[in-house]
């Protein structure tokens, strides 16, 4: 049988409620991955089943958005001749 | 000292010393490129993009005299982009996306995992692109470029806890669609 897996499923249940089985809030635990923060786990996360399985789950999913945003970005190469016409323009008038 | 605090320190010395040009010229060198990836990821389009960094480059310019140091000059710019940013929107909503990661010129040694990473891109720019303006902001200014949330709410003209709250929903919808492309 096709679909998605058990702990697939649960994940999305993590999404969509405000707190996990143990009551801790899923905003909190997405805020603490999004920041970098994911394995600085607290008391209550280094023995909750429930914690660490949201947080293995929402790592992975975050991951990309992670690597997007550590890549370099490229300059167009026509933008510098775009900015420099606008501050011509500028400094003729001043 | 650390590299923004360099960067901040020659700038305010440009302007104490009355040189507009020279502040101009070091914010656009230094903060270029992330305002560029910031209009990017609030237009969606890359042409769009570049023209309203060229337009805000003018503005930097034009307003640099009326900066005043009670915000640090990288927010001042981040304000200056996000107004120009939404000036475009509202003339005339895009909704395109912008891959970043496609425009990188070296793949590496790895095709394959190189292939993957463009995919994850293209999946990540376009859940931003659908997010709503106020959201889209929040979470490439924090999570992309690095303003603390206070600097954020400098930005986008809001309050620590509304930002904190855009965070919150947007991570949610980003994480939804993240994990069906999963």
């Amino acid at each position: 049988m096709s679909g998605p897996s058990p702990g697939r499923q649960q994940s999305r249940l993590f999404l969509t409620s405000p707190a996990l089985a143990c009551g801790a809030e899923v905003d909190l635990l997405l805020e603490q991955i999004a920041d970098g923060r994911g394995a600085d786990l607290d008391a209550h996360q280094r023995l909750c089943v429930h914690c660490q399985a949201a947080i293995t789950e929402f790592t992975a999913i975050w991951k990309p958005v992670a690597e997007l945003a550590s890549m370099p970005v490229p300059a167009p190469p026509s933008l510098t001749d775009a900015v420099m016409s606008h501050i011509r323009v500028l400094v003729r008038d001043v | 000292m650390t590299q923004p605090e360099a960067l901040e320190g020659r700038i305010a010395d440009a302007l104490a010393a009355g040189d507009l040009a020279a502040a101009a010229t070091e914010g656009i060198r230094g903060y270029g490129r992330e305002l560029l990836r910031y209009l990017g990821s609030l237009l969606g389009d890359e042409d769009a993009a570049g023209d309203a960094f060229a337009e805000t480059c003018a503005k930097i310019w034009r307003g640099l005299a009326d900066f005043r140091s009670d915000s640090s000059f990288r927010t001042w710019l981040y304000q200056i982009v996000t107004r120009r940013a939404l000036n475009k929107l509202h003339r005339g909503r895009n909704t395109g996306s912008l891959n970043l990661l496609a425009e990188n010129p070296d793949p590496g040694p790895e095709p394959a995992a190189a292939a993957e990473r463009n995919f994850a891109a293209d999946a990540v720019t376009d859940a931003l692109a659908a997010l709503p303006f106020p959201q889209r902001a929040a979470v490439v200014l924090h999570h992309f470029e690095g303003l603390s949330y206070a600097d954020v709410a400098d930005v986008t003209h809001s309050s620590v806890p509304a930002v904190r709250s855009q965070l919150f929903r947007a991570r949610r919808t980003l994480g939804t669609k993240l994990q069906q492309w999963r």
